[in-house]
């Protein structure tokens, strides 16, 4: 609807009533501050009202009146900084004063639920020294709000989260990677899907701050506390900056454990086969390179297999399992999902002779999905274009491939250095473009890790 | 400094802290709205989802009926039907076909 408006060509966009401040979270974060939608009953567009004919009737009037009568409230232009600039609490001691903040925050909507830690002048200047960029330079405007992440503002929420300084170079590239337009961010937000963001990060930074890319590294680790401490603050910059609450602009009927913290975890590069490169590499960085590469997942589906007793038919379950029918497989323009693949189970299925482009092939030739009508309807209606053809003939034999080429499963290596067990994780709404960012530096990096713990023991 | 919360203290304590939410820019004004849908090219869009395949093709029906002299260009012309297309193509598919207005939908 923006880029319409923008062409000078006036629009109206007809939501459901679910949707309504989803979408005026998308306009405002185009810069408009205000544009006119018709709303419909969502019960209407989700065939829970089966006739919506007198839904439509009804609906006419306003969609007439957002194309010729309907006028902005506002015509007012410029930055808008957030109001109050600071807030002040008090209590009987700091604890108090915490509970306090965190009251209040939740009356917002501001945060996770859980406690926030107190974004205070002394620690968000702290997190500033993780970083040389200017504090007031913009990285990204957050959707669906359009809130602006400057390092200053990604510091605040990254002390609510609980980060450090040496965390903020990659998170800074998280913000950066995910507002590319490819990434479809505002989708991904707003969406009803339970879609999250989800970070692998190559190299020596993942060690030199404490990126887990062994065991457990989707899961919480007191060893390893940088990957879900930069995934919350990931978490906390939509839901402040990006206005993402959910129920009111994020309608994710479902969601899922994820969202609390994303999914950030650093690829296992000493482990994995010196036939595979890393995924850093395979998008044209030099191998050493601190990457960023960010995707949205719709869940995490762990996947037993034993390649040491079996290597074609360990790939073969993983091809069944990526085959379920998953109708946002057609909504993805780049990647279906990325597979997780433990480094053991890796250099096995690597001395087997399968490289990561004969494991795509594979996977694009043998994962296949059987669709209920609805779903394959849904699915079909995307093709009926220059694949058309092909379409047609897969439906007689009901079994689609997830993906139209190889190119779109991705591989990653890490997890606990064991044989048994794999990860798949479908993808969302949004978190295309196979988005890859480098991970800046500052001037100063040696010194600020230098001043950084180390929790996590060498293995 | 220290990188810790910090214990409870004795006595009353003030915390200040940073409004979380971030500047805004506002700034795009809307396009001019058109005296009469009658003699105008409206388009509509269907990103793909929530009944568009139904809901448009009525909606074309409704709109001919109460504007006779309008064109109603239908989604299957305008554009292909993906949120993708639509994110990548919705302004400049509107120009290129001489578009005075548009419809898209729908959002659920």
């Amino acid at each position: 609807m923006v880029l319409i408006e923008k062409e000078g060509i006036p629009a109206v966009c007809i939501v459901g009533s679910l949707l309504q401040r989803v979408a005026a979270n998308v306009y405002r974060g185009a810069k408009f501050a205000d544009l006119p939608l018709a709303v419909v009953p969502q019960d209407a567009l989700t065939r829970a009202i089966a006739d919506y004919r007198p839904v439509f009737e009804q609906s006419l009037d306003s969609i007439v009146f957002g194309l010729t009568a309907w006028r902005p409230q506002s015509q007012a232009t410029g930055i808008s900084p957030a109001t109050p600039a600071t807030f002040v609490y008090q209590g009987q001691d700091y604890a108090d004063a915490m509970q306090q903040m965190n009251e209040a925050f939740l009356t917002n909507r501001w945060g996770d639920g859980l406690p926030l830690l107190p974004a205070t002048k002394e620690r968000v200047r702290w997190l500033l020294t993780g970083t040389d960029r200017a504090p007031d330079e913009m990285v990204a405007k957050v959707p669906p709000r359009g809130g602006i992440a400057t390092p200053a503002a990604i510091a605040i929420v990254a002390a609510m989260a609980g980060c450090r300084p040496e965390y903020m170079p990659v998170l800074i590239a998280i913000v950066e990677a995910m507002a590319d337009p490819r990434f479809q961010l505002a989708e991904s937000s707003g969406t009803t899907h339970a879609s999250t963001p989800t970070v692998v990060i190559n190299g020596p930074i993942a060690k030199q701050i404490g990126i887990n890319s062994s065991y457990g590294m989707l899961g919480p680790s007191a060893e390893y506390p940088a990957g879900a401490s930069i995934g919350r603050a990931i978490r906390l910059l939509l839901t402040t900056l990006g206005g993402v609450i959910p129920g009111v602009t994020s309608v994710s009927v479902m969601a899922q454990p994820g969202r609390y913290t994303g999914l950030v975890f650093a690829e296992a590069e000493d482990l994995m086969p010196a036939t595979w490169e890393p995924l850093s590499v395979e998008r044209g960085f030099a191998r050493g390179a601190n990457t960023v590469s960010v995707f949205t997942v719709g869940g995490s589906i762990n996947i037993v297999g034993h390649p040491d007793d079996h290597v074609a038919g360990t790939i073969l379950s993983l091809s069944k399992v990526m085959g379920m029918p998953y109708e946002n497989y057609w909504n993805a323009a780049d990647e279906v999902g990325w597979l997780i693949v433990s480094p053991w189970a890796a250099r096995t299925f690597a001395e087997a002779g399968w490289t990561k482009e004969r494991l795509r092939r594979f996977f694009f030739e043998h994962a296949t999905a059987q669709y209920t009508k609805s779903g394959f309807l849904e699915a079909g209606h995307r093709y009926r274009g220059e694949w058309a053809a092909w379409f047609e003939a897969a439906a007689a034999e009901a079994a689609l491939p997830i993906a139209l080429d190889p190119d779109k499963f991705t591989i990653v290596v890490a997890g606990g250095d064991h044989p048994r067990h794999s990860a798949w994780l479908p993808v969302g709404v949004g978190g295309q473009g196979k988005v890859t960012r480098e991970i800046r530096l500052p001037a100063n990096w040696d010194e600020v890790l230098r001043a950084a713990p180390k929790f996590w023991s060498e293995r | 400094m220290s990188t810790a919360v910090g214990p409870a203290e004795a006595g009353p304590v003030t915390l200040e802290v940073f409004n979380p939410v971030g500047a805004t820019e506002v700034g795009t004004i809307p396009a001019p709205r058109l005296d009469t849908l009658n003699g105008k090219r409206i388009g509509l869009m269907w990103q793909g989802h929530y009944r568009g395949d139904e809901t448009f093709p009525y909606l074309q029906e409704l709109l001919q009926k109460r504007f006779p002299g309008a064109t109603i260009v239908p989604y299957q012309q305008v554009i292909e039907p993906t949120q993708a297309a639509i994110i990548a193509g919705a302004g400049k598919a509107a120009k290129a076909q001489g578009l005075d207005a548009v419809i898209l939908g729908n959002g659920g």
